[in-house]
């Protein structure tokens, strides 16, 4: 192992010397692998673009990298986007963007892999391109670069970055990306150009490949036409579908951070997808269907993992914790085999009934940490607008019970800008707040120490939901609902949170944009633009001046009332969930009628043409 | 009582981890050797385990000592060859004895020795150390502000060598919860005393040893 290099060179010692945490950049963490990567057919860089401590509290790259590296052809690094400091050091010092297993420049892998979890780490993609010294537009890149592919949900509308990436894929990995990564191995060992290469990849399932495609646009700016310009090339791109996870590949020796990161803890992904079908909710639509990992299997890679890490903390990982279908026989068995271990258990996003709270005091006891509630919207008509299937008594009772219980701290969740509301639906936040330190105060009495947060997003319409028709609001009606919310929830005891709503709006322009905004986050990169999730990052100006220099309105994609019949920029990408089903949804959220929660009768979403969906219907 | 003493080596990559980072680790591997270790009484239980001094960030450390106590008996070949096989590349478990010291490791440290690695230059120690007052700026851990201090008392013995590409010197200085000096310090004082032209980014700093009070 010793043999396989990993040292740094002398001028990278000193650059570390040089830089906050130097911890983030040197690997060697426990469980990471060490191959040479001359005997391997395909090196890939797992390149997530962000800071070290957020991507290290990504599963998803845990998953691939423990899946790549099992396979003896193929060797998967990481790189993260490094910090503000060490991007200035190594610009200064010339010294190029390097992996953190094996110190190579990560312009010589074959591949470099960009995770795709929110619009707003574009510019960050392009920084990280640029100090690997790699061309940042797929097509200036020759064989010698590496191949640049992209995935995760925003795969799911690749366009706006399609000229930058030479693959993206669509679904789920685990068995796409290590027979992407063959194919290219083998193709390069063989000698075969880059297109060649390409043409191949684009018959495996999922495989988008932007430059096979060409897109024709109208006098008012929409799309015409989506054509292919490749026999290979598949329109649309159905999404890879794995049928059974609880067969597959699973981290039991997940890579252990020296330094803090986010969630520092062993972490076991209970289910895929999501039954409850809530109307703004990508991931509940893009991940169908639920596809379920036993209890055995879940308790059997718990135990593995913490053997292997010597983590105090584990966690599940669903989109709906309790919406497992055996939750209370898993909740029961984790908290006792976790007490005999000495190892807290975090169970995020539950449904808080009479059973989660039990659970909650079992394994919180007297150390309550904050409690969540996300009701979403204010009013009972939008909450159906949504979809989310809660009730007014449904946030009362639970927030009773809590108070009981003993919580002294709640924090609720909110959206705004969803599609029909009014100030009635704000007016509605407010009141539950203040119906919350009513209920406390009837507790806790009048000197009681109880607080809230009421902590507000700015709604977003994301491609593959009910609601990616629908039109944001601008900024400045975003602005001035801040405003009125601020001054409504002037009470003792409430704590109110607001996103930047400038953030928010470029977010949408990203979501539903289509190829031309190449050119305008070329730009606002240009501009400096990096790091954009990062409120002290972002920069209206230059995203402002980057619209403008490219000629761009930002209204045309956040702001308008996408058609019916309109050829959206993502159609290129099949979901699996069909186009009438999202339609249908959209019509009845108009109507403040909800749709059940799949698992009490099937609701026609499609997605069992392509795939068994083994939880449709078992409660009916 | 089942207290033992390991001593580690802290090298190579590893000199990027901090003093945290690498408690942190040290709790993760006796979870991962399987070695249970005392925790205290109350509602933050910790584990009982400390090092005998702090190693900072971006030095090496030859032989650096941590004790702690465990719930049950341990041969400590076992300990050391558990530990070994749990460590990431950098960190060396070179020693594992039982302790039966009153004292905590950390209060019996006495001094330390390093090697302060310099890029060539010409040092002279001997006038540096003929002052009579040898000052440094010393940052107050509570106001932050800078304050000279004199170190001269804290200074034990400092020796210059050369080899064909760096000057070293090997410094033997207080160290522990006494009377403590930092070799930031004497870098700082040395280098502006004697106008050596070196950035601190080109200097290495090696800590050999850690001398206890008595016999450890």
């Amino acid at each position: 192992m010793n043999c396989v290099k990993n040292k740094m060179d002398d001028k990278l010692i000193k650059i570390l010397n040089q830089v906050e945490k130097p911890a983030r950049y040197i690997g060697n963490e426990l469980n990471t692998v060490l191959k040479d990567i001359d005997k391997v057919d395909c090196h890939l860089v797992f390149a997530f673009p962000d800071m070290y401590e957020i991507g290290m509290s990504f599963l998803g790259l845990e998953i691939l990298y423990n899946i790549i590296n099992k396979d003896e052809n193929l060797y998967c690094e990481r790189v993260f986007a490094p910090g503000m400091d060490m991007e200035e050091k190594l610009i200064e010092e010339k010294y190029e963007l390097f992996s953190l297993e094996t110190k190579t420049p990560i312009k010589k892998a074959d591949v470099l892999g960009f995770t795709l979890q929110y619009e707003m780490t574009y510019t960050t993609i392009l920084s990280m391109l640029k100090l690997g010294n790699i061309p940042l537009l797929a097509k200036d890149r020759g064989i010698e670069y590496p191949i640049v592919i992209g995935g995760g949900p925003c795969a799911f509308n690749p366009e706006p970055i399609a000229d930058f990436f030479d693959v993206i894929l669509i679904g789920d990995g685990e068995i796409q990306l290590p027979s992407v990564l063959n194919t290219i191995g083998k193709f390069k060992k063989a000698d075969k150009t880059k297109d060649e290469i390409l043409e191949e990849l684009a018959k495996i399932d999922g495989v988008y490949v932007p430059k096979f495609y060409d897109i024709e646009y109208a006098d008012n700016g929409t799309i015409l036409d989506i054509k292919t310009n490749n026999s290979n090339a598949q329109l649309p791109v159905l999404r890879a579908f794995i049928e059974n996870i609880d067969e597959l590949e699973f981290p039991t020796k997940k890579i252990v951070p020296f330094i803090e990161v986010v969630h520092d803890r062993a972490v076991i992904e209970t289910f895929r997808g999501c039954t409850r079908g809530c109307r703004f909710c990508q991931a509940g639509m893009i991940y169908r269907p639920v596809r379920e990992r036993s209890v055995e299997t879940i308790k059997k890679l718990a135990a593995l993992q913490l053997d292997n890490s010597g983590h105090s903390e584990i966690s599940l990982l669903s989109l709906s914790t309790s919406d497992y279908s055996e939750f209370e026989n898993l909740a029961l068995d984790l908290i006792s085999d976790c007490k005999s271990r000495n190892v807290s258990l975090s169970l995020p996003s539950l449904r808080l009934d009479s059973f989660s709270f039990k659970v909650l005091e079992e394994i919180q006891g007297y150390k309550k940490s904050g409690l969540t509630f996300a009701p979403e919207a204010g009013t009972q008509r939008l909450r159906d607008v949504v979809n989310k299937g809660i009730t007014e008594s449904d946030i009362y009772d639970a927030v009773e019970q809590a108070i009981t219980l003993g919580w002294k701290k709640i924090k609720f969740y909110f959206m705004i800008g969803l599609p029909t509301e009014t100030y009635e639906d704000l007016d509605g936040i407010a009141e539950i707040a203040r119906k919350v330190m009513d209920i406390s105060k009837s507790i806790n009495g009048k000197g009681g120490k109880f607080n809230i947060t009421v902590s507000v997003a700015n709604f977003v319409p994301k491609c593959g939901t009910p609601f990616q028709w629908f039109p944001q609001n601008s900024n400045e009606e975003f602005i001035e609902k801040h405003n009125y919310l601020s001054s409504k929830l002037k009470m003792k005891g409430v704590k109110f949170n607001y996103h930047d709503s400038a953030t928010s709006i470029v977010e949408g322009v990203l979501a539903k944009g289509d190829r031309r905004l190449a050119k305008t986050i070329l730009e606002a990169h240009k501009l400096g633009c990096t790091f954009d999730g990062w409120s002290e990052h972002f920069s209206k100006e230059k995203w402002d001046e980057a619209f403008k220099n490219t000629n761009m309105s930002k209204e045309f994609y956040a702001e308008r009332e996408f058609g019916r019949n309109e050829i959206l920029p993502w159609d290129i990408i099949d979901s699996g969930v069909s186009k009438d089903f999202l339609l249908k949804e959209y019509d009845k959220a108009l109507e403040a009628s909800i749709t059940k929660d799949c698992r009490h009768g099937c609701t026609n979403c499609g997605i069992n043409k392509y795939v068994e969906c083994k939880q449709g219907g078992i409660y009916e | 009582m089942n207290k033992f003493v390991l001593e580690f080596r802290k090298v190579d990559l590893m000199v990027y981890i901090s003093h945290l980072d690498l408690q942190r680790l040290f709790i993760r591997s006796f979870k991962r050797a399987n070695i249970s270790l005392k925790h205290s009484q109350g509602f933050n239980p910790h584990p009982a385990m400390s090092f005998a001094q702090p190693l900072s960030l971006g030095y090496e450390g030859l032989h650096e000592y941590i004790e702690f106590e465990t719930n049950c008996e341990f041969n400590t070949d076992d300990i050391k060859n558990m530990m070994s096989e749990v460590m990431p590349i950098g960190i060396s478990i070179l020693n594992c004895s039982k302790y039966s010291g009153s004292k905590s490791l950390a209060a019996t440290t006495n001094a330390c020795k390093y090697d302060v690695i310099f890029p060539k230059v010409k040092i002279d120690v001997d006038s540096y150390l003929s002052q009579a007052e040898i000052l440094a700026q010393k940052r107050q851990k509570k106001s932050k502000r800078l304050k000279e201090v004199n170190i001269k008392d804290k200074i034990r013995n400092i020796e210059c060598t050369e080899n064909k590409e760096d000057t070293i010197l090997h410094l033997h200085l207080d160290g522990g919860s006494e009377s403590n000096l930092s070799p930031e310090l004497i870098i700082q004082s040395i280098t502006k005393f004697l106008d050596v032209p070196v950035d601190r980014n080109d200097i290495k700093i090696i800590r050999k040893e850690i001398i206890f009070q008595t016999a450890k």
